[in-house]
């Protein structure tokens, strides 16, 4: 990007009138907090250097950013620069959002900065890579309204700030965490609820009653360590675990209307499985095949108003599915079923070779009906 | 400038410079803005938008009728055999080539995005913004910027002073 030579500007008064005026300066500060948010933090307070409009302009921006990759890594240097930040700035100016990223500076000093954007009425908060976080560091709230937390350990009653304490908290995402003996999950504000590849100690009892989407992603904890319980906002639902447990995760979804469910070492089948009287939009992996098919059936049978079944095969196949003869066509009785009252579009996603397709047609023809099976290959 | 076409809705957006534009109502409501007033039903003939001219809006228009979801009964015949992450790439490059304007131009870009609250332009137009000047020295950005260092050189140490914490 080439540079064009300075234009000349006699005086203050002049620049408003010669042809290289500084259009950037002229934008309302609004506009130019919002180009600068594309500037690593420290660059952003180097600005005050450029001319006098600029001077104080980075401590009223409305984000906060503390990020080890500013700093090279650099400890000393980024908690000195993170304390003086928090400091300086300006705090009558709002704090839109606030991120820290670090993977080395101690927990303590991370508990103090997440204090201090929380005392200062945060909107946004994203934590990544801190050691430890607790209790101590969530006081209360009326503003915090997102959440988000990735390769953080939690303990020692987290959840309890979050449950009574922040009134108006809204999403919560849970990334790559630990989470150690933490009991529950029942904020009574919150609407989204993420948990990704987290690890789970002991059990953790979801039963947020305003939750209204809910994701849950979790190949690592021991089965039984998610139970979800009186969800009756739920809306949509995506559940991928190794093994559902009895009916502790089933139950809790089952005011979903959409729900996208995988469990690859599905082991007894969904013989308790509840009713789905609101569902009408079901997504299943291959699981469902195993058992001549009798996971899908019960799912079927308990979902009086399904109207759009979707097959997502996976280009690799459950274990559980793979060394099952069940696979095979089903034996007869198996979808017994009859035709389904509302369904009116199957479609199946699936790769290019997928030998289980054919099967998986023949077996829903009985409940197809009138209504194509449409396949797509996808890779 | 867009032409009637059977079965959508139309709106017309027209400029203070008094030109006026047909687009479809998809398109226009792109911008937050204009979706809002047609939501709330204040949007029966023409929208005026103020304070943005006719070339800035014909560009932010072209910008809008290439991020418009292709969804409904043309679009989804294209997305359906367009992988996403194909029509992706395809948009960044699209958008590269949309942002390569002089520095006037941007500038007005990212007041119409914000007026008119299109997120993506308005990230597009910072993100270009800031990758121009950023890496260079500060001498670079302040030509750059047209800015003139109205610092008198010991105000200038004492902010280096100031903020020598964050100075790497």
């Amino acid at each position: 990007m080439s540079a064009p030579a300075s234009t000349p500007c006699g005086s203050k008064s002049a620049r408003g009138t010669c042809s290289g005026v500084d259009r950037l300066s002229s934008l309302p500060s609004e506009l130019l907090h919002r180009v600068m948010s594309f500037l690593p933090m420290p660059e952003a307070v180097c600005t005050s250097l450029l001319s006098p409009s600029w001077r104080y302009l980075w401590a009223s921006t409305p984000y906060i950013r503390i990020d080890h990759h500013d700093f090279m890594d650099d400890n000393e240097k980024m908690e000195k620069f993170g304390d003086r930040l928090l400091l300086l700035r300006d705090t009558a100016a709002s704090l839109d959002e606030a991120r820290i990223v670090d993977h080395t500076v101690a927990s303590t000093t991370c508990t103090v900065w997440i204090r201090h954007v929380i005392m200062h009425k945060v909107r946004h908060l994203h934590v990544s890579g801190l050691g430890h976080l607790d209790s101590s560091a969530v006081p209360p709230s009326n503003h915090l309204k997102t959440i988000r937390l990735q390769f953080v350990i939690l303990g020692h009653g987290l959840f309890r700030p979050l449950n009574y304490d922040c009134r108006v908290l809204q999403l919560l995402q849970l990334e790559d965490c630990v989470l150690v003996d933490l009991k529950e999950i029942s904020s009574r504000s919150l609407k989204v609820l993420h948990i990704t590849n987290c690890l789970i100690t002991g059990s953790l009892l979801i039963c947020a009653s305003n939750l209204t989407h809910l994701s849950i992603l979790d190949m690592h904890s021991h089965s039984g360590a998610i139970l979800v319980r009186d969800l009756s906002s739920l809306v949509t639902a995506f559940v991928s675990v190794r093994t559902i447990e009895g009916h502790a995760l089933l139950d809790g979804l089952s005011h979903a209307t959409t729900l996208e469910l995988h469990a690859p070492l599905l082991e007894r089948g969904l013989w308790i499985c509840p009713m789905f009287s609101n569902l009408t939009s079901l997504v299943l992996g291959n699981w469902c095949m195993a058992a001549d098919f009798g996971a899908l059936l019960r799912i079927l049978q308990r979902s009086p108003k399904l109207k759009e079944l979707t097959f997502k095969l996976e280009r690799v196949q459950c274990i559980r599915c793979m060394h099952s003869e069940s696979t095979l066509p089903p034996s007869g009785a198996a979808l017994s079923l009859g035709s389904h009252p509302c369904i009116d579009r199957i479609k199946i996603c699936c790769s290019k070779e997928d030998p289980s397709v054919g099967a998986l047609v023949e077996a829903l023809q009985p409940i197809a009906g009138d209504v194509k099976i449409s396949i797509k290959r996808l890779y | 400038m867009a032409t009637r076409e059977a079965g959508k809705k139309m709106i017309m957006l027209k400029s203070p410079d008094g030109m006026e534009f047909e687009v479809e109502e998809a398109v226009a409501m792109e911008s937050q803005t204009i979706r809002k007033m047609i939501e709330d039903d204040c949007a029966d003939t023409a929208i005026l938008i103020p304070n943005i001219n006719s070339k800035i809006l014909s560009r932010v228009i072209e910008y809008c009728n290439k991020h418009v979801p292709t969804t409904g009964a043309t679009g989804a015949a294209a997305s359906d055999t367009v992988a996403p992450a194909a029509l992706a790439e395809d948009l960044k490059i699209w958008d590269a080539e949309f942002i390569k304007v002089n520095r006037a131009t941007r500038f007005n870009l990212i007041q119409a995005a914000s007026y008119l609250n299109i997120k993506g332009l308005l990230d597009l137009t910072s993100q270009t913004t800031i990758d121009t000047i950023s890496d260079n020295s500060l001498e670079e950005i302040r030509s750059f910027l047209s800015t003139k260092n109205d610092y008198l050189p010991e105000e200038e140490q004492t902010i280096r002073r100031e903020n020598q914490w964050a100075f790497q």
